[in-house]
């Protein structure tokens, strides 16, 4: 077990340093004039843009530059950002934005997880009836209908009907609510469905027939059969669903103005941030890879059936 | 108690004609799975209403020219922009003076076409891949590695950067969004792999030795058939919601392309003031993807044997 | 030039005057707290590396002087100026006894002198700190571009044979700047620069003081506690893309004139929620585009919208001279096809996207943007005989374009609809375009322009114009877009036949903008070759005499638009706006950064109405004009 961690960790520590490497000689690939908002290339000349990216450190060589990150990354220091903000630490960038996407993407989750779930669970029991119609339709909806459209829908209509904020405010909690539903309501769909689909079709399986022979309540059987069964594949996808919430939510961060990292990424790449984006890929790289290997030990927890691949018999 | 055999009478006996076709018959029954499949669907009412919706839609969006209104057609009178709904324009116009209702259609085949290409390729790819995935553990390290390295470049980095490298055209946009749905597609596959092959009968079909690729196509792949069509049934309402998300983020099909993603950003703008602009396309696109989603899922549970008389 | 200087000092005071009578009246009434909103990132605060969001260091940091809410110069931290006959040397007498105050609005130990007008000069001159407007300012003191360079060629490789530590004392010796003492500075020009007081009110010639950068460094600007102040407000709260909330400075030298206590900025993705706000009354003032004002009309609020009024900022298009279409490329030569495509454009139309009720109010027909220099006599520049024509006359006229056009295929291309000395052949403009030309009639069109929404929609209606002008049989229009960069994609690339940009006016003379779209100038994208014009110019700088001056620049911006080498064809500013914020009582100006300061601002519980702002803007005319006359 602990030789299969152990490969594992190194492993993923491979899959971070390529993508990582992919990602930095990309950005060096692209044309350097990217470096320049229209404004700028307009009003330098080119003397100016030369020295200009010359201040940017930007002109060495690709692998010159990519030794100095990884000197630098041993002594903590991502560098400053380019031109997203310039001159700013991408520290201090990331350690002011994450906690407003952290904080969200928890609470988001957590409510999608408790809400989808008892959704999901009522949905099954009452298969075919109005609870599970409602549910399906609700869950169909949002699936359906472009989140953009209904996202902006809360923010401008709902917002009022309710009388609640139309941006986030630190201080006052209630411009909290929409931003947070927002966030929820598709993955809210996505629990229910799930968790409802596995259950129904676990319930045809023989060893459900067969507990039921055994006259087991209907309520033992969900509780110890099925219920575990059905959380595998959910389990499967959770750590990672955690760990990158500091990604934060591009669309609602932006309509509701919370300043957290969502739309940062975008941004860095199409102003050519190199630092920044570095940074970030390495961040969410490193997350994601953490939270694909605890899926997999998550799911060994969950099913006895599944063993880690390391154990060969 | 014993009974003499011998001593039964023989008109408790009746002679059986003899029936050619009879002979015949197997101890099988006579049920096929596509047979049954597709009668269960068309049981129900609603699937035949959302089957024969999408298919009008879709057979509209191919005839509509027939209405003789021009897509592209720019006013540069500005009394024809932003036209209320009228019999000329059943939609309106946009704030070029363009008929909206024509676009809608252009843009509803534009966008069902790239939805469907989008899905064919993820979830083919992606349900072969799975399928051998979960069932060769041998492949598991190799695959885990590639799934690591393409879902491990967050969404966004990688879209832009293809953004960079290929123009956005239709082509490139199922290019982009399949080659990085086909590993997800696979890898959820996998995990149901992972859970079908511990099962009773594959084990037995291990022991009488049949090839790989048999147990594959046999005993997995009609296994799962219900997910893959439930799969399809979510993935084209979701690479139509895909394009619009990139349309917001400048991302998506050619500005000038018309789809609905294109549509429903461009109605976004000015929704407080022209709702229709926004409402109008935004409206057909949830009918088309709530009655594939819907659809989808009736034929999932259509597929499934349990689910057979 | 004397006489000019103590007619300023006069103007100033009496407007000084006028200012605080008028705003004694108002304070008193006026809210605590100006809300509004912003929707650009706040890339920085550092004033030397802005490229937007003026509003935060307009506020925060003073400079020499500033404008008065008659647009004139007064003075801010300068007490007084003198300058030398010919306007090259000018020597400014500082406040004394001043500080910078911190971000929590106390007074720090380092006191606000002449020297940190050099510092900043020094700092701004170094390319390694970017300053990207530099360019602006390198040519007007004398010696400041040979030392930029200097150290650029070190940085670059090209100078071996010194250090960055050798040319760094050259500074002080070359260098036009100097304090003489703690507050007395004086600036040493490369040539008479009458108009040296517009570049004052630049972010580049904002204070810096030497002894705070060095404790921060690289950092500078990059926090709110990283950056010192000294205007009418201190920013007590940045919360990056957030909000920045600037609170009264109480060590401020004008602190009688800072009327509102708090100015408050959030961010907002668009305009539609910053009319929300305005409506649910969370903010001050609100900015609305053309479609929310036509949704507006017939409503309670209409009455409160009023247009604001227009900016030095200058749209043209531009032709590139080198294109790698060889369709157009051959007949851009032919000035009569320039001339087609500029009466074909109807710049009224264009401008109907921004504002429906009187497009024709924003179109601006000459380079130099009007109302922003006089002559001796008080005569407009763009007044002057050689501008008035192209100023007053809105050049669209489909019949004389397809007149034009017809000369223009007379005379470069075969009866056969053959272009002369065009090889078809395919046309690699890759990311934006590509396509081939059969260098046969109709002659095929680039027009580039970014995914914005409003440049999408001028791109189809000026395809739809020049088809409809011209002729599908002669002309036909390609449209291409950019994706990320405009500069990597379209500028650089050359991967156009036409774009069009905003060009700002950046100090108080012609050569502004004049000097450089020449042949070499920085604002040449298309890469034309005009000696003609470049020798007008020539002419122009040398001329010291104002009125000759104008009048010699005035006759090569005619050049450029009889013979069409760009077309400008709209202003910029001039946006429909609602606000609790009583008009012209803030300080205004073309240049520089006076015109966001907030000094003197009133607030009333009600929105201003339209008629308000109209009779408002006459009382401002007529008291500029008693103070003038």
């Amino acid at each position: 077990m602990i030789k299969y961690i152990l490969r594992r960790a190194a492993q993923s520590l491979a899959t971070i340093c390529l993508v990582i490497f992919a990602v930095f000689m990309l950005l060096r690939m692209m044309p350097k004039s990217g470096y320049f908002t229209r404004e700028d290339y307009i009003n330098m000349d080119e003397g100016m843009r030369e020295s200009y990216l010359r201040s940017l450190g930007v002109l060495d060589p690709p692998l010159v530059q990519f030794k100095d990150f990884i000197g630098k990354l041993f002594h903590g220091d991502l560098g400053r950002s380019i031109t997203v903000y310039p001159k700013t630490p991408v520290l201090d960038i990331l350690k002011e934005k994450i906690p407003y996407s952290a904080a969200f993407g928890l609470a988001a989750e957590i409510l999608s997880m408790t809400v989808g779930m008892a959704m999901g669970l009522v949905m099954s029991r009452e298969k075919g009836r109005w609870p599970d119609r409602l549910g399906t339709a609700y869950a169909v909806g949002v699936r359906a209908v472009p989140s953009l459209v209904y996202l902006f829908l809360i923010q401008i209509w709902v917002s009022k009907q309710l009388k609640l904020p139309l941006l986030y405010y630190g201080n006052r909690p209630n411009s909290w609510i929409l931003p947070l539903v927002s966030m929820a309501l598709s993955s809210i769909a996505w629990y229910a469905i799930w968790l409802r689909r596995f259950m129904v079709d676990e319930e045809n399986k023989e060893y459900i027939q067969f507990a039921r022979v055994k006259g087991f309540s209907k309520k033992y059987i969900t509780k110890h059969h099925i219920w575990r069964n059905a959380l595998v594949p959910i389990a499967i996808g959770l750590p990672s669903d955690f760990l990158l919430i500091v990604s934060g939510s591009l669309v609602i961060e932006n309509l509701y103005s919370i300043p957290g990292t969502g739309g940062l990424l975008v941004e860095a790449i199409k102003r050519m941030d190199n630092n920044l984006v570095q940074a970030l890929v390495m961040l969410y790289a490193t997350l994601s890879v953490l939270g694909v290997f605890l899926g997999d030990l998550l799911v060994v927890l969950v099913d006895p059936r599944i063993k880690l691949s390391g154990k060969e018999a | 108690m014993s009974i003499d055999l011998q001593e039964l009478p023989d008109e408790l006996f009746e002679p059986l004609e003899q029936d050619p076709a009879s002979l015949e018959m197997t101890g099988f029954s006579n049920y096929s799975y596509w047979g049954s499949t597709l009668r269960t669907f068309a049981k129900s009412k609603l699937s035949i209403i959302l089957i024969s919706v999408i298919g009008i839609l879709v057979a509209f969006s191919f005839i509509y020219p027939i209405f003789g209104t021009d897509p592209n057609t720019v006013y540069l009178d500005t009394t024809k922009w932003n036209q209320k709904a009228s019999l000329a324009h059943p939609f309106g116009t946009d704030g070029l003076g363009r008929d909206i209702f024509s676009r809608t259609w252009h843009g509803t085949r534009n966008s069902l076409m790239l939805a469907m290409a989008i899905a064919l390729v993820e979830i083919g790819v992606g349900t072969i891949v799975g399928a051998f995935w979960g069932y060769m553990r041998n492949l598991d390290p190799i695959m885990l590695e590639l799934y690591n390295i393409i879902t491990n470049i967050p969404s966004t980095v990688y879209l832009v950067l293809m953004s960079y490298i290929m123009r956005p055209s239709f082509v490139s946009l199922v290019i982009v969004l399949a080659s990085r749905g086909w590993i997800s597609e696979a890898k959820f596959m996998r995990n149901r792999v992972l859970s079908i092959r511990e099962s009773e009968y594959n084990i037995a079909s291990q022991c009488l030795g049949a090839p790989i690729w048999r147990i594959v196509l046999k005993n997995i792949i009609p296994y799962i058939i219900s997910l893959v069509i439930m799969e399809t049934a979510l993935t084209v309402p979701s690479s139509i919601g895909s394009e619009v998300f990139l349309g917001f983020v400048g991302l998506g099909l050619p500005i000038d392309t018309i789809s609905l993603g294109n549509l429903v950003n461009q109605g976004r703008s000015n929704f407080l003031l022209y709702p229709q602009q926004l409402l109008l396309p935004a409206g057909v696109l949830c009918v088309i993807t709530v009655s594939f989603y819907i659809a989808g899922n009736r034929f999932a549970d259509a597929s499934d044997p349990k689910n057979h008389v | 030039m004397r006489k000019m200087f103590k007619r300023f000092i006069a103007v100033a005071l009496a407007g000084m005057l006028l200012a605080s009578s008028g705003c004694s009246g108002g304070a008193g009434n006026g809210a605590a707290a100006y809300k509004s909103t912003f929707m650009q990132t706040i890339e920085t605060l550092n004033p030397y590396l802005l490229t937007g969001n003026y509003s935060f260091v307009a506020n925060t940091i003073d400079g020499l002087v500033e404008n008065d809410r008659y647009g004139q110069y007064v003075p801010s931290l300068a007490q007084s100026w003198t300058s030398n006959d010919d306007d090259s040397v000018w020597t400014f007498k500082l406040r004394e006894g001043l500080k910078w105050v911190n971000d929590l609005g106390q007074q720090t130990r380092y006191p606000v002198t002449a020297h940190d007008f050099v510092e900043a000069l020094r700092y701004v001159s170094d390319p390694a700190v970017g300053a990207k407007n530099f360019s602006t300012i390198r040519s007007v003191i004398s010696g400041l571009s040979d030392y930029y360079f200097a150290l650029d060629d070190i940085d670059s490789g090209d100078d071996t044979t010194r250090t960055r530590e050798d040319v760094y004392p050259t500074f002080d010796t070359d260098v036009g700047v100097k304090a003489i003492d703690d507050y007395t500075l004086e600036y040493t020009l490369s040539g008479s620069t009458p108009y040296f007081l517009s570049y004052l009110v630049i972010e580049l010639f904002l204070p810096l003081n030497k002894a705070f950068l060095d404790t921060v460094g690289e950092s500078y600007g990059t926090a709110k506690d990283k950056l010192l102040y000294n205007g009418g407000y201190y920013i007590s709260d940045w919360d990056r893309d957030k909000q920045v909330i600037m609170t009264q400075n109480p060590y401020y030298w004008d602190k009688e004139h800072i009327t509102v206590k708090t100015l408050e900025y959030q961010k907002v993705a668009d305009e539609v929620t910053g009319l929300e706000l305005f409506q649910r009354g969370e903010i001050t003032s609100a900015t609305l585009t053309a479609e929310q004002f036509t949704a507006l009309k017939g409503t309670d609020w209409e009455k409160n919208i009023y247009l604001s009024e227009k900016s030095p900022l200058t749209y043209w298009f531009t032709f590139n001279y080198h294109s790698d279409n060889p369709e157009f490329a051959a007949m851009l030569q032919n000035v009569n096809f320039r001339k087609a495509i500029l009466y074909a454009m109807d710049r009224v139309t264009l401008s109907a996207l921004w504002e429906p009720e009187n497009p024709a109010f924003f179109t601006r027909n000459t380079i130099i943007p009007e109302e922003t220099m006089y002559n001796s006599k008080g005569v407009d520049y763009t007044d002057q005989p050689n501008l008035k024509p192209f100023k007053d006359q809105i050049p669209y006229d489909p019949a004389k374009a397809k007149d034009f056009m017809l000369k223009a295929i007379e005379e470069s291309v075969d009866p056969d609809g053959t272009i002369r000395g065009v090889t078809p052949g395919y046309v690699d403009m890759l990311p934006v375009t590509d396509f081939n030309v059969d260098g046969k009639l109709p002659i095929d069109l680039v027009f580039v322009c970014t995914q914005d929404e409003l440049e999408i929609k001028k791109s189809l209606l000026f395809r739809e114009m020049m088809i409809s002008a011209l002729g599908s049989e002669n002309i036909n229009v390609i449209l291409g877009y950019s994706v990320n960069s405009f500069s990597e994609e379209v500028f650089e690339p050359m991967n156009f036949d036409l774009v069009d940009d905003s060009y700002s006016f950046r100090f108080a003379d012609p050569s502004a903008n004049l000097a450089r779209i020449t042949t070499d100038g920085s604002m040449n994208e298309g890469g034309y070759d005009v000696p003609e014009y470049d020798a007008l110019v020539e002419r122009a700088l040398a001329a010291t005499d104002i009125d000759q001056r104008y009048e010699l620049f005035s006759e090569a911006e005619k050049y450029m638009l009889e013979n069409v080498y760009l077309m400008p064809y709209l202003t910029g500013g001039g946006s429909y706006n609602m606000t609790h914020e009583v008009p012209f009582t803030t300080p205004q100006g073309a240049f520089g950064l006076s015109k966001y300061k907030m000094k003197g601002a009133i607030i009333q519980d009600t929105p201003i109405t339209a008629a308000e702002y109209s009779q408002r803007k006459e009382e401002l005319e007529k008291e500029k004009a008693s103070m003038l006359g």
